[in-house]
């Protein structure tokens, strides 16, 4: 019972943490900045496809396994391979992290091409198309993750740990430690007068290139470090499941990024954490009832389907701007504001017969 | 004789079939005070949107303090010292009023990337710059909304907000589209003699459309004409008053 509701957690955890870096980014794309990023899943699918190509071909030259790439043999060697080193596995493992970062920043450049020339919903169409273009080619070319089928046998770095649950555990903790840098990054970029260029950006884009804002500059920064975070993203996820399947890149990914951004708040990063909370919850917990407890006329696993478009007919019927609204940001030219107004408060009162 | 500023060399710009400039050609020194006037429809709003960048001149040339710059984009001339506001507001209605009025600041070190997540490198310079353009906001009376979104203004304080943004750049040159218009009464004259101050005090250099010229006339050195596209007429207000041709154009006989 206990192990059952401590691996519950864990992969809430790592799910909740994947579902962040997912909206977080996006929010800074779209929230922030104004990009509709509608092709999420590509940069998410990018990561996954790093770990899918480099990790098999990396741990097949290490340690000389001769079996072909995609069989299952192989795959379970490079298992057997990654239990008996761990050290090794933790460089590949974090290399593949590193690599998932840099390549979702190239193509995140590459993408604000695009992003200049074209507009709101151009933009947003053309992402899409992007993303399931993509994933199309991937699943017919053999030589990147084995097509259709798939490429298995990426060991969780913590494999040698043998017990199943401490694995999960410490892989979800580390997760989180990712996700929260995100955070912590997103948040630190975005209250400075960064923050400022790139929300000006999204208002006016115009305007706020005649006030000296090299428009082109920030969308492409912005569009990396997303991108970027996205990537490590699901290179996190091509490890927890330890399988990179092309087919699992569909638009479902980029759907619960939006709604986890509209639930919780444009241009608000701890309500976007909030509802990638609520999205997790409700998407890993509803996993977990039984269809027996439940008399359906349909599967339960409709029902997150079904509850999901509800909480987006409601929000935007009722709270538009999300359940945690934009606030001004938190750089330090407030704080002489807010000391001024004080001080001429405080005058006023000492001097009452003026 | 005084540096020229800014220099217009036969500009022309057509819509379609429509030419909303014509082979206007102009000079404004360094330190004057320039007014702009004309009928609705001349081509004055879109004269200023090629000299600051948001429209690109079909032919013609533009020199900025010594530099040409028809073909840069708006955000090199900005940095160059030109600074543009337009006819009706352009606020950033997602941001608060104190965040408009700091984006204009130049060269900001917590504007790069890598340096933004790190506070303590941008941290003096940004509670200077804040210090820097109180005020500007006490000027035009938005101080104690300073932390209000500005898509809560009304229209007259949008157009105060982007005044005061305008002012905050720090350029040398400043474009104010009818900065007039929309004001009460009061509060513009108050703009006006503003305007002369930071002329007299800085050796700014102003640029302005306007429609009321009782205002205009008070502060300005000369005044250019414009009627369909084309300037008809330039010289001191009080010679532009008894010209024919201004009298048929614009101020009706
Ligand atoms: N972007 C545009 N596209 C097409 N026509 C325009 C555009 N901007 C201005 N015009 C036309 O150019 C002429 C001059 O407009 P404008 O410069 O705004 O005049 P003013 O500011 O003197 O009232 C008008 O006939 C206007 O309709
Ligand atoms: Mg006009």
């Amino acid at each position: 019972m206990f192990s059952e509701l401590a691996t519950l957690l864990s992969t809430t955890l790592t799910f909740f943490s994947i579902y962040v870096m997912l909206s977080l980014s996006l929010n800074l794309e779209y929230g922030f900045t104004g990009i509709p990023n509608f092709g999420k899943v590509f940069f998410f699918s990018l990561g996954a496809y790093v770990a899918g190509t480099f990790v098999p071909r990396i741990m097949h030259i290490l340690f000389r396994i001769d079996e072909p790439l995609c069989s299952a043999v192989a795959s379970t060697q490079r298992i057997l391979v990654g239990l008996q080193e761990p050290i090794t596995l933790m460089i590949i493992f974090i290399a593949s992290l590193i690599f998932s970062g840099i390549v979702g920043a190239i193509i995140g450049y590459m993408l604000s091409y695009p992003s200049l020339k074209l507009r709101g919903d151009y933009l947003a169409i053309s992402l899409l198309i992007v993303a399931e273009l993509s994933r199309v080619f991937v699943r017919t070319e053999p030589n990147i993750v084995c097509g259709t089928d798939g490429i298995g046998g990426i060991p969780n770095p913590f494999i040698s740990v043998g017990d199943t649950l401490i694995k999960e555990v410490l892989y979800s903790i580390l997760s989180g430690v990712i996700a929260y840098l995100s955070y912590f990054f997103i948040q630190r970029i975005v209250n400075s007068p960064y923050g400022r260029v790139i929300k000006s950006i999204r208002d006016d884009e115009l305007a706020s290139q005649l006030l000296g804002k090299d428009v082109k500059r920030f969308k492409a920064e912005v569009l990396m470090f997303a991108s970027s975070i996205s990537a490590v993203a699901g290179c996190l996820y091509a490890f927890f499941i330890g399988f990179v399947y092309p087919d699992d890149f569909i638009i479902v990914w980029t759907m619960y990024s939006w709604l986890m951004l509209l639930l919780g708040g444009l241009a608000n990063n701890k309500g976007v954490v909030v509802g990638a909370l609520v999205m997790v919850i409700i998407d890993r917990g509803l996993r977990r009832i039984p269809s027996y407890w439940l008399s359906l006329p349909f599967d339960v696993s409709y029902l997150r389907g079904t509850i999901f478009m509800i909480l987006l007919l409601l929000i935007i019927m009722y709270k538009p701007r999300g359940i945690f609204p934009e606030k001004p940001l938190d750089t330090p030219a407030r704080q002489v504001f807010e000391a001024h107004i004080k001080k001429v408060v405080n005058l006023k009162k000492e001097s009452p017969h003026q | 004789m005084p540096e020229t500023i800014l220099s217009l060399q036969e500009v022309t710009k057509s819509f379609g079939g429509l030419k909303a400039v014509k082979n206007v050609s102009l000079r404004i020194s360094q330190g004057s005070i320039i007014g702009l006037i004309g009928p609705n429809g001349s081509g004055k709003t879109t004269l200023f949107n090629l000299i600051s960048g948001v429209l690109h001149p079909d032919s013609g040339q533009i020199f900025f303090r010594g530099l040409r710059i028809d073909r840069m984009s708006p955000h090199e001339r900005f940095k160059l010292g030109m600074c543009y506001a337009f006819q009706i507001p352009r606020i950033f209605k997602g941001m608060t009023v104190l965040e408009n009025t700091m984006l204009s600041l130049k060269e900001q070190l917590g504007e790069k990337i890598l340096t933004a997540p790190f506070r303590r490198r941008w941290f003096i310079q940004e509670i200077r710059n804040a210090q820097q353009i109180l005020p500007l906001l006490e000027d035009v009376q938005l101080v104690n909304s300073y932390d209000k979104f500005s898509s809560d203004l009304s229209g007259g304080q949008m157009k105060l907000l982007q005044l005061a943004r305008t002012i905050a750049s720090d350029a040398k040159l400043f474009l104010l589209d009818e900065p007039g218009a929309g004001l009460a009464p009061s509060l513009a004259k108050e703009l006006f003699k503003n305007i002369l101050k930071l002329r007299n005090e800085k050796g700014l250099t102003f640029f302005i459309i306007e429609h009321r010229l009782d205002l205009l006339f008070d502060i300005v050195d000369k005044v250019y004409v414009m009627n369909r596209g084309e300037i008809i007429a330039e010289g001191k207000p009080e010679e532009i008053i008894e010209d024919p041709k201004v009298k048929e154009a614009y101020l009706g006989g």
